[in-house]
């Protein structure tokens, strides 16, 4: 496969500077997303999954620092690191060209907003071009084009930063223009399976289920047709049934948008069904990724074989991982699984391993699979 | 095998007040009729989707919650069971009946009867965090129980504290810690060792491992099946997790708003899912296995508000087979063959036939 890569990360480094001393939550990430694939990032709570997806879209919360690496990211063919950019184009980026779902859909919609506000503001701030032809189109079909308010609008669309239009779009009357984007709304929701779009957009986030909060919430990453979509645990508390429904939905968003996606999740279950390649976590660094089949199949590094294994399945003894997950303020030298790893060597405990090829496809971060000091 | 409980037509509503003299305008329906037999030494799993009244199950059998009508036979003998049964077809009012009924009805007991009774019924629950006092010791947590019993008190308790502390894989340095200084993982340890230091017999397990990660999650089912064999436990498993509740119960009841589907042993429910419901739910779960893949939701629709269920049966307006009488008339479980029982039109008319 010679897939583009959307977005590389490259050796991340994240520390979150606390009273209780410096928590190492990443510890040189490296991660690639290929077009239209869905890459799963597993791991255990703590690990660091969480944070890797904030920082693609620097919004690491304080007292977090990006402290080293690099993050690039594909835009229209051209390779930009998003460590290094300014606050405006961020802003263009988040929403736009990166968009992100949450575990808690109804902890991040407005509560005091109707669903067709909150998806309309992210309509209305990255895809305002668009809108305004929309409604010039409209109007020429309606007036032929010769009210004033079509006139206001391809001024805008002429020099959308001169000072007049922007006073015209903040106080005169952009009637037509609203209502494309509430339109736009209505086939957002629709692309989401929403039954009753009409009725759902005007609806406020506490009359919805959990499952169709967490529609309104992909419906809203999707209104801009993101090249990259993050979904941050987005079915942890729906329920199995609902689950199947929204995994079907984001498979067929894949297909239908073309987007890449990163889905992160600790549910094994989920990671088989859905997604096309797999990346393991343990204690901030990424420790082995491949093809799903190959991953389930001959998994390599020790803390991936024991996670597989500690899936229960029936009429086999339920093996778990011996200890704990270590503590990030101090986290182990060298390999940071040594201490409950069965094949720990000397060099373990000493050297960090290096993410080497292990076969095609197939990246691992272990001295028993080659790399020496 | 001796039935250790017995739950007949058990009922718990839950009223909602409203208007402007707040009376009652409406009840949410969270357990509604469900009748079930757990049997002694098992492990009872009790699956179902969230608000289907799993939990409010389990806290009724308890007596946590006083039902609104309904029996909860904890270990009596079986002529007195079947007994009761009968003078509530026959003469519901009898004194005889009332008799029994307070002597041995768990629904009906109050005070001294439910403090006697709660040493032998435990729970453990879903989170550690919130179900353990933060301003308490482990070792006032464990020993609240025994105290609260009457069972021990002073260095008889701390020696069956930290015997069963022991036993459930903590060491003596615990004891005087605040729950907050624990893992996720050893805090479920310690709610366990609370649950279990007054030598229950019927232990229920509201989603223990729920709160837990995939590696601590063997660790403590592990242990729920040593301790099973130790102490002679009897188990009523309440999950969400397919995958678990396969692995670890006997036998396995669905649930759906309120009320029973199917239930039947754990391999029969897993081979051979009759109810429609159970066959959407089994197929539902994500397969840990990318060479199984289902690529289509086998179930629309959500789940119905237990304030206004569906009138008939209640899984009709999602359900694949749903005929006309399924819209009028609620399904009763029935013996569809194999001790596999299953409230459905559907199948109960194949059976018949």
């Amino acid at each position: 496969m010679s897939q583009r890569n959307i977005a590389e990360v490259k050796d991340l480094e994240v520390r979150f500077y606390t009273y209780s001393g410096v928590v190492e939550a990443l510890d040189g990430v490296n991660l690639a997303i290929k077009e239209g694939e869905i890459l799963g990032l597993v791991g255990e709570t703590g690990c660091g999954k969480s944070v890797t997806s904030l920082s693609v879209m620097m919004l690491v919360p304080p007292p977090g620092k990006i402290e080293g690496g690099k993050i690039l990211f594909d835009k229209q063919g051209k390779k930009e690191d998003i460590l290094t950019m300014d606050d405006n184009s961020l802003r263009g980026l988040r929403g736009k060209n990166i968009a992100m779902i949450f575990q808690e859909p109804r902890a991040y919609l407005n509560p005091v907003y109707t669903v067709e506000d909150q998806i309309a503001e992210v309509i209305l701030v990255h895809r305002r071009m668009e809108l305004l032809k929309k409604a010039v189109d409209t109007l020429e079909k309606k007036h032929k084009g010769k009210t004033f308010e079509c006139g206001n609008y391809r001024r805008m669309l002429k020099n959308p930063k001169s000072l007049i239009t922007r006073l015209i779009a903040k106080f005169g009357s952009n009637r037509t223009f609203n209502n494309e984007a509430k339109k736009e709304v209505v086939q957002v929701l629709k692309s989401v399976e929403i039954p009753d779009p009409e009725r759902v957009a005007q609806m406020y986030p506490h009359e919805l289920s959990g499952g169709m909060a967490q529609r309104t919430l992909i419906a809203m990453a999707l209104s801009c047709n993101p090249t990259l979509l993050i979904a941050d645990e987005p079915t942890t508390n729906l329920d199995v049934t609902v689950q199947a429904q929204i995994l079907n939905l984001i498979r067929g968003l894949k297909q239908s948008f073309k987007s890449s996606i990163l889905y992160i999740t600790h549910d094994l279950g989920v990671v088989a069904q859905l997604c096309d390649r797999v990346a393991v976590m343990y204690a901030g660094n990424i420790i082995e990724t491949a093809d799903v089949f190959e991953l389930f199949n001959s998994p390599l590094h020790p803390y991936a074989r024991a996670l597989l294994e500690s899936i229960p399945r029936p009429g086999k003894p339920f093996t778990s991982i011996p200890g704990f997950v270590p503590s990030l303020v101090n986290p182990p030298k060298g390999c940071r699984f040594n201490d409950r790893c069965s094949y720990a060597m000397e060099v373990c405990r000493r050297v960090k391993p290096v993410f080497l090829k292990a076969k095609e496809e197939h990246y691992v971060a272990c001295f028993l699979y080659g790399g020496s000091e | 095998m001796s039935q250790l409980l017995e739950l007949r037509d058990l009922k718990k509503h839950f009223p909602i007040y409203g208007g402007v003299l707040k009376r009652k305008v409406a009840s949410v329906k969270a357990v509604d009729g469900v009748s079930l037999s757990v049997t002694k030494g098992e492990c009872f799993g009790l699956v179902g989707e969230s608000g289907c009244g799993k939990t409010t199950l389990g806290k009724t059998v308890l007596r946590l919650l006083k039902p609104d009508a309904g029996n909860i036979f904890f270990d009596v003998p079986r002529d007195i069971v079947s007994e009761i049964d009968a003078l509530g077809k026959k003469d519901p009012k009898s004194r005889r009946l009332r008799r029994l009924r307070e002597q041995y009805d768990v629904a009906t007991y109050g005070g001294r009867d439910l403090q006697f009774l709660r040493r032998k019924m435990q729970i453990v629950y879903q989170d550690p965090t919130t179900s353990l006092d933060p301003r308490m010791l482990v070792k006032d947590i464990v020993a609240e129980p025994l105290m609260a019993q009457g069972v021990a008190k002073g260095e008889e308790a701390k020696k069956m504290v930290m015997e069963i502390l022991g036993r459930v894989g903590m060491t003596d340095r615990a004891l005087y810690r605040f729950p907050h200084e624990f893992s996720g993982g050893q805090r479920q340890r310690i709610a366990i060792a609370r649950a279990l230091v007054s030598r229950p017999e019927f232990v229920i397990l509201d989603e223990p491992t729920s709160a837990v990660d995939v590696s601590v999650r063997a660790q403590l089912l592990n242990l729920f099946a040593d301790l099973q064999k130790e102490f002679g436990l009897t188990y009523m498993f309440i999950s969400h997790d397919l995958g678990i509740v396969e692995c670890i119960s006997h036998r396995v009841a669905i649930m759906y708003v309120g009320k029973l589907v199917e239930y039947s042993s754990t391999e029969e429910i897993f081979r051979r899912p009759l109810h429609p419901y159970s066959q959407a739910l089994i197929a539902s779960f994500p397969v840990p296995d990318p060479n199984q893949r289902k690529e289509r939701a086998p179930l629309k629709g959500e789940v119905p508000s237990p304030v206004n269920p569906p009138v008939g049966c209640r899984f009709h307006p999602r359900c694949p087979m749903a005929m006309d009488i399924c819209k009028r008339k609620e399904p009763e479980l029935a013996n569809a063959g194999n001790e596999h029982y299953v409230a459905c039109f559907a199948v109960n008319q194949e059976s018949d036939k």
